[in-house]
This record gives structure tokens, sequence and C-alpha cells, in this order.
């Protein structure tokens, strides 16, 4: 702590800042995290810039080059149809990726939403809310996104939405519980005094105090839903062929695999990478943006 | 404690019922006709009324509430109907796949907590050295590796390469000179696979109860009054932090018996989890909704044991009962 202090003191940075900084100073320190934040940047940049950047096409069919292994032309070999893996690998990457990221908007957006309700409306709402939360999390999700994927065919875009509807219930708890806290605090008692409507206090003033494990909880959702649609898509559910996903390569790879091991290996280990970066990356704001966890660390 | 388990289960009750309700509707609007695929099998393109016949004969053509409440009263009478690919009763399909999931999962079950608790209870006690550190790396590891990619490294290794496992399956086709050998052998890799994901979240679980436990004043009390260590660990702290403990144990309870899709889908063991994958595969409704009902039963069933056993080892929750136990 003595040292956090002989910082902040050198340096004086205007007071509004503070808070920010010493959150990233926090972050600094925790290893894994800054490699994680790496990782993932680096992988983004790379998603978003591939149509750019090379003349990679992850849908060609060379039936003369299959199941090349990994070489000068190729490196990362190719597959059953001689497409080239490393364009699929970072392709598969684009849409695990988006997938990941669009069902943690929309579950976070509906968690926030139901956790703030619940917890400023308090009573029967809260009560009834919380029913439903309870009601969905006794579900057996993922044979349920499994059967909605039968029903619905398969695609990409009802594989976000059904695990983004299927994963806000750990957020509403979340911000409930910390909506609770906050409801009792004297700014919101000041703010209810000057007349401020209840859904612009929350919004205003009780949320931005939230931002914390909202922004954990976003964070390791992504990890659980890039893991979720690799599963679904392994099993011929999710994202579907010609369309690469991490989950999906590793489809024939059961079978393939015995002939040419990288066919297994860049999907998965692309998958175990982000998802760890992730995981990572939420342990190091967890400790940076909440102070009581925080400080157990140092 | 009566009265706890009673409305609980009285809650339930509308609960199983609204899931039934829910996923026998959807099953119901899906695409493809049943009956039509049913008589492929037999003609290659049904006459019109032998459809009709089949769908009179089997109520399809009523209302779907009709259907449903039909449906509702065979399956508490414990009939699920037939099965749409093998036409054997559901009930009989389940309990032929149910003895290899239990198997699986209870085996996977017992060594990822035992293991689980006492890596958790390792890395509390030496919180932040380097033993704990790398537990924790690999609790990361653990919580990010897909398992169905853990499974297909295993296979690949342990099958393909070394040729020590078996990969798929539970018993040897060619028969085995010792069964019980042959079991264990096409054990270990599912069994690793489910165990490394669960222990690590055992780990994390206990690591971090123990750690709230030790940080409690009567814990440093008894450190004060000279208790060794190992007695206040064991005798003081162990105790309280195996309280949430108890809930994971709870709510692992369903998975005991629906096993995994995932894991028996790679390593194609007989149980109902890749009973489950295949009913999706082949659109074999009946059996789909037979299992989604029976996980649900099994959840509301898992949750309510989380609740008693957190009743019964913390004397200090009582759920409004007035503390009748």
């Amino acid at each position: 702590m003595s040292v956090d202090a002989v910082d902040t003191a050198a340096d004086s940075p205007a007071p509004l800042d503070r808070p920010l900084r010493r959150a990233l100073r926090r972050y600094a320190r925790n290893r894994g995290a800054v490699v994680g934040a790496a990782i993932l940047f680096i992988l983004s940049v790379i998603s978003v810039l591939v149509p750019w950047l090379a003349v990679l096409d992850p849908e060609a069919v060379d039936l003369s080059h299959q199941l090349q292994p990994p070489g000068r032309d190729h490196w990362f070999g190719t597959d059953h149809l001689g497409r080239d893996y490393l364009a699929r690998t970072i392709y598969g990457g684009r849409i695990s990726l988006a997938v990941g990221f669009v069902a943690m908007l929309l579950s976070i957006v509906i968690g926030t939403l139901v956790g703030a309700t619940s917890g400023f409306a308090g009573g029967r709402l809260d009560n009834l809310l919380m029913r439903v939360v309870d009601f969905i999390n006794s579900l057996p999700i993922f044979f349920i996104i499994m059967v909605a994927q039968m029903v619905l065919t398969p695609n990409i875009f009802n594989v976000m939405w059904l695990i983004g509807l299927t994963s806000w219930m750990a957020v509403a708890r979340i911000v409930r519980g910390e909506v609770l806290a906050q409801r009792e605090q004297d700014y919101v008692m000041a703010a209810k005094a000057i007349g401020s409507r209840s859904a612009y206090i929350v919004w205003r003033h009780i949320l931005p105090n939230v931002s914390g494990p909202i922004i954990v909880a976003a964070t390791l959702n992504i990890a659980q839903a890039i893991l979720i649609e690799s599963a679904l898509s392994f099993l011929g559910l999710g994202v579907q062929p010609p369309k690469a996903s991490w989950g999906n390569m590793l489809m024939g790879a059961q079978t393939r695999m015995f002939n040419a091991p990288w066919i297994a290996i860049f999907p998965g280990l692309m998958i175990c990478i982000t998802v760890i970066s992730f995981n990572f990356v939420g342990d190091g704001l967890r400790d940076a943006l909440d102070p009581k966890t925080g400080r157990k660390n140092l | 404690m009566r009265t706890l388990i009673l409305r609980r289960i009285i809650v339930s009750i509308p609960l199983l019922l609204s899931v039934s309700l829910l996923s026998f509707y959807i099953l119901q609007s899906a695409p493809g006709d049943p009956v039509a695929m049913f008589l492929q099998q037999s003609f290659e393109r049904a006459p019109q009324h032998v459809v009709d016949a089949m769908r009179e004969r089997l109520g399809l053509n009523r209302p779907i509430i009709i259907q449903y409440l039909y449906w509702l009263r065979e399956m508490l009478r414990g009939n699920f109907g037939v099965s749409l690919k093998t036409l054997e009763p559901v009930s009989q399909v389940i309990m032929r796949t149910l003895p290899a999931s239990l198997l699986l999962m209870v085996v996977s079950f017992a060594i990822a907590s035992v293991c689980g608790i006492a890596l958790g209870v390792y890395s509390a006690l030496r919180p932040y050295r380097a033993g704990d550190q790398i537990l924790s790396f690999i609790a990361f590891f653990g919580y990010s590796i897909p398992n169905f990619w853990l499974g297909l490294i295993l296979i690949y290794v342990f099958s393909f390469k070394m040729g020590w496992l078996p990969s798929s399956g539970m018993v040897s086709l060619r028969g085995a000179p010792d069964v019980v050998m042959d079991r264990i052998a096409h054990l270990i890799m599912p069994v690793a696979t489910l165990a490394f994901h669960d222990m690590v979240v055992w780990l994390r679980y206990q690591r971090s109860a123990l750690l709230g436990v030790l940080g409690e004043d009567y814990i440093r009390t008894a450190k004060a009054k000279g208790l060794a260590q190992r007695i206040v660990v064991a005798k003081h702290a162990l105790r309280n932090a195996l309280i949430p403990v108890v809930t994971l144990l709870g709510l692992s309870v369903p998975r005991l018996l629906t096993g995994s899709y995932i894991v028996e889908y790679v390593f194609a063991w007989p149980g109902m989890g890749r009973l489950a994958v295949d009913a999706i595969y082949t659109r074999d409704y009946p059996v789909i909704m037979a299992i989604l009902m029976i996980s649900a039963v099994l959840v509301v069933l898992g949750n309510l044991l989380a609740d008693v056993g957190y009743a019964l080892v913390d004397p200090r929750i009582n759920y409004g009962t007035g503390g009748a136990r």
C-alpha cells in the first residue's frame, strides 16, 4: 500500500483521474491479465482487418491439395477439401469471437435490466423476477439449446441469441445484489429528495456505481459463450459449414485427426488461448475494479 | 425441516408442469412430420389414407392440449411413449443407458471432488505461494479448455500414438480376459476428461471458502489459545468451509444421472448423454421429451438436496420454519 501512496503523491493526477489510474495500475500488476489483454487485442485486430489484409480465402476448395501438413504454402496445413487451414482458423476466430461478443451483449443487457428492476423495485416484482431466474436456472440449458437448434435449423444468428438468452441469470443476480446495496445509500436518497424518477436514478446514479461487477461478468460471459458455441458447433448444431468456426472445424477431427493431427490441434488451441485470455482479463478486472478483493492480492 | 422440503416440492410442481408444457409445444411445432418419417421406413411414399389412419390411431389429429394431457397422464404412470427410431418403449431405452452414465459420472465425481477439495485446502493454507499460483494457473486452464478437445487430444495420444487405452465404448467388442480391467481401461480417458474440469471447480470453491473462514475472528482466537495449526484447520475451519461445498454437491446430482452430452459423444460412451445427442440427430421426439423431463426433475431434486444439506450442516440457517429441524 505504501508504494501506492508514494506513487499517487509523486505524479499527483487530477482528482477525477485517480480511481481510473489506480485501477489501471492494479491491473498492470496482474501479469496474466496483461498478457491476456494483449493476446485478445491482437486477435481482435486480426479478426477485424483480415478481409483487407491478406489474400486468404477460407472457403476456396482445392481438391488436389487435401490434408496437406503445415508447410510453406499452407502454414497451418489444409483440411479434407484442400482449404487453407490458416485462413479457416482466422475466419473461424472472427465468427467465434463475434458469437461470443453478441451473446455477451445480449446477456448483459437482459441481465442488467432484470437485475436493476428487481433490486430497485423490490417487493413483489423482485420476488417474481427472481422466481423467473430460478426457473431458467433449473432448466437443462445446454440440452435445450441443442433442441432449439434442431427445431430452428441451426445457424449463426440462432446460436448468438440462444446463448445470450440463456446466460443472463448470473448477471441479473449480481446486478440485483449491487443495486440492493446501493439503494440505501445517501446519494440515492438525495436524488429521490430532489424528485428524480426511479429509472433516471438507476441509470444515472446506480448503474455507474455497479459497472465494475458488470464489466467483469461481461468478460467472463464472452469466454463462456465461446465455449458453448464451440461445443454446439462441434456437435454440428451450431455454426454451419462452409462457414468456419473453431467448433465446427473440430467436427470432422474425430476421424481425420489420426492422419492429420493439425486438423484437431489448431482450432482447439485457439479456443483455449482465447478463453483463457478472457478469463485472465476478467480476473484482472475484478482485482482492479473492486477495492475489496484488490487489497488481498497485494 | 419437513415443512421446508414439502414447500419446495409443492413450489416445484407448477415449475415442472410449465417446463413440460413448453417443451411439448415447441417439439410439436417442429418442422417434419413424425408419421411421414416413420412410414418412410416401409413405404417409398405412403398413401394419404395410410397416413390419416396412422394419425387417427396415434391421436395426432386431436388438439394439442388434449395430446399434452394424454402424454402427461401416461408420463405420470411411467410411460414415456415409444422411441421413433427403435420402436422400443422410451423408459426401456433410458433404463438401458442410465447405468452407463451413472458409472461414468459417479467415478469422475468421486475423483474430482476428493482431489479438488484436497488441493483447495492445500491452496488456501498457503495462499499466493508457488504451489497455489501453479494450481490457480491449472484452474484457469481447466476452466478454459473445451472438454471435447481435451478428449480428442487424449484419444490421439493414448489410443492412437501409444495404443494404451481403448478410444471408445464401454466394453471391448472382442471380449477381454478380465472384465473389470477392461471396464477400467475404458473408463480412464472419459473420467479424466470430465474430472479435470470438475476438479478445478471444486478446487476454486474449496479454496475461497476456506480462505474466507480462515480470516474469521474465531480462528484467530483458536490460534491465540495455542492450538496447533493442524487442529485449528481440521476442527475449526474445515467444518465451516465445507458448508458452501455442500451446495456444489447438491447441484452436481442431476449430472450424475443424465451424464455428459459431449464427453459421452466423444468417447462413444453408451449413456444418457449420448442418447440425448443421438435423439436430437434423429429427431426422436419422445426420447427428447423424456430426457428433458428427467433432467428437469433431477435439477429440482438437486436444488432441494443442496438446500436441505445446507440447513443440516449449518445450524445458523433456517428457512423461515422457526428453526424446526
